[in-house]
């Protein structure tokens, strides 16, 4: 016999946000004030990610939550919160980057040329601001991009989560992290050889 | 070797996680310079993510925020549709009795909030009185606590009357009752967490509280409201609340008499639950503990149970009416029970009388017993 498909690692936390969801969609306040408390820090830093401006994550980290709360108590049904969760989070900021009609540019036609070997950690990290190093390298990304590899390296998501949250196969999400990651450190050795440069 | 080693199993030595071949890919990755500063590169991207976040203040604001966006009449909330995320199932067909049912959701969190909020103003602050080893404070009605220890163990029961009472058992303590900013009162001592000896709390019934220590051990009884509780190795006793979260290293969690939900997790700890009416919601998970819960299982039932090697032991009343889902690699399943086989694999699933309820339970090694109570 064979187990059921349901990651032992997460089965805990499955448990708790079904049984917080549940209080919820009863209409326990304190429910989802708990389940805020314990997904909030995750959601602002997605929002963040994909917005770039704290004050435009802070309003999308709300808005999430507020249609969150209005989709488990109308009925959804959801099976892995934080998954579902950022899967709101990521609509309410791609509606948030079209009325700011921002425009992309895409073309990672010669990325495995430009990136060359990873600078030493020290040399990326020591002396810079990390916040304003990724958020530049970011910047550079697609929108749909950029959530593909904030949802795998930043929130630690499984390749099958992502694809339900963008609506893709998993081929897709990992060739499309593949390109965001010859992207970000092509983005990332351009900012450090033009600051070394500078100097 | 002259293949690469694929992503997967660089990301998770990047994110040093052990793996079965841990040592092999080490080798290989001191060997081959690719595979060496793809590690190096996803490295320094989990370096930048984990310091690349600037702002981590604290959310109170933002949940102002949010309760301010769900106590907007629902006229106003309409822009706020109902997401369309992808793990959201339904149907096209149900979408516009769900915006209803959404729309009259919102106006029960309306009231919900509303009444939370005149929960936190029914604090009197002129009638708080603290000194070595006592604090009380006159309410009207029930609140919200937050106390959180170190050592000292807590015990919480319903107060006599309209007040929120805090003793020690040591004299050098002072406790102080606090407002926070999220409606809650916070219990504190000496300025902090209480560090040792014992904590008596009483209030109003009703009440709602969230219990944090690292080896206190945590008692709850007839309060009425919910319960959040959370400790390290304390043990838990929660009995007659109306819902419960509680979390457990390797303490043990007793929890009786709840109606509503109750979410369990332990690592070692056992956990035991009895239950007097139908089962609500009930989510049980034990790393190694053993999990044993009694109750009745019948409409509206939905009881989970994982555990990778603790035993699971389910009493269930005679006129339960439940379906239950076995999914194991190792374990073995017995029952007292005339139920009927549905399904043998990949999972065990059986039906007791009507198949109403729902049980489904998980485990590696750790068997299932359903124990037919009278």
């Amino acid at each position: 016999m064979t187990a059921l498909d349901l990651p032992a690692v997460d089965a805990a936390v499955v448990s708790i946000d079904l049984a917080l969801i549940e209080r919820v969609r009863r209409g326990d306040a304190g429910a989802f004030r708990e389940l805020f408390r314990s997904h909030v820090a995750r959601v602002r830093r997605f929002s963040r990610t994909m917005l770039g401006e704290q004050a435009a994550a802070d309003e999308a980290t709300q808005d999430t939550f507020v249609r969150a709360h209005a989709a488990i108590v109308g009925g959804a049904a959801v099976e892995k919160l934080v998954p579902w969760l950022l899967g709101v989070a990521r609509n309410v900021a791609r509606e948030q980057l079209r009325a700011r009609k921002r425009t992309v540019p895409l073309d990672d036609s010669s990325l495995d040329a430009t990136v060359t070997s990873c600078p030493d950690p020290e040399t990326l990290l020591v002396g810079r601001e990390a916040h304003a190093l990724l958020a530049r390298a970011l910047e550079g990304l697609s929108d749909e991009r950029r959530a593909a590899l904030s949802l795998r390296a930043d929130q630690g998501l499984g390749y099958d989560d992502i694809a339900s949250i963008l609506g893709w196969n998993v081929a897709r999400v990992k060739n499309e992290i593949h390109r965001a990651r010859l992207q970000l450190r092509a983005a990332l050795t351009a900012q450090l050889e033009g600051k070394e440069d500078a100097r | 070797m002259n293949t690469h080693i694929d992503v997967e199993s660089l990301e998770a030595l990047a994110r040093e996680e052990s793996t079965a071949n841990q040592a092999l890919l080490e080798a290989h990755v001191a060997e081959c310079a690719a595979c060496a500063d793809e590690l190096a590169w996803l490295r320094a991207e989990r370096v930048l993510f984990a310091r690349g976040h600037g702002d981590e203040s604290s959310s109170d604001a933002l949940w102002e925020g949010v309760t301010a966006k769900l106590a907007e009449p629902v006229a106003k909330s309409a822009p706020y549709r109902v997401a369309q995320a992808p793990a959201v199932v339904a149907s096209r067909s149900k979408r516009a009795l769900t915006l209803v049912a959404a729309a009259a959701a919102l106006v029960a969190i309306t009231a919900g909030v509303a009444a939370l909020r005149v929960r936190s103003s029914r604090v009197t602050n002129a009638h708080t009185v603290a000194r070595p080893g006592f604090a009380e404070r006159a309410v009207s009605g029930a609140i919200r606590l937050r106390v959180r220890t170190s050592s000292a163990d807590v015990q919480i029961e319903p107060s006599a009357g309209a007040r929120l009472r805090v003793t020690t058992s040591e004299d050098d303590v002072t406790p102080t009752l606090e407002q926070r900013a999220d409606g809650q009162i916070e219990a504190l001592f000496n300025g902090s967490a209480a560090s040792h000896g014992r904590v008596r709390i009483e209030l109003p019934r009703a009440s709602s509280v969230d219990v944090g220590t690292s080896s206190g051990d945590v008692s709850i009884g007839a309060l009425g409201g919910a319960a959040t509780v959370r400790t390290s190795s304390g043990n838990i006793v929660v009995a007659e609340v109306e819902s419960i979260v509680a979390e457990s290293s390797s303490g043990d969690v007793d929890v009786h008499s709840v109606a509503g939900s109750i979410a369990v997790l332990t690592v070692s700890g056992e956990v035991r639950l009895r239950q007097q009416r139908v089962a609500s919601t009930v989510a049980m998970v034990s790393t190694s503990g053993s999990v044993a819960w009694t109750g009745l299982c019948a409409a509206g039932c939905s009881i989970d149970a994982r555990s990778i090697s603790g035993d699971v032991q389910l009493g269930l009343g005679s006129a339960s009416s439940a379906t239950v889902t076995f999914s194991t690699t190792s374990g073995a399943y017995t029952d007292q029970f005339e139920s009927t086989l549905v399904e043998q694999a990949p999972a065990i699933v059986r039906r007791i009388g009507a198949g109403v309820g729902g049980v489904r339970v998980w485990t590696t090694s750790g068997d299932l017993s359903l124990l037919r109570l009278r």
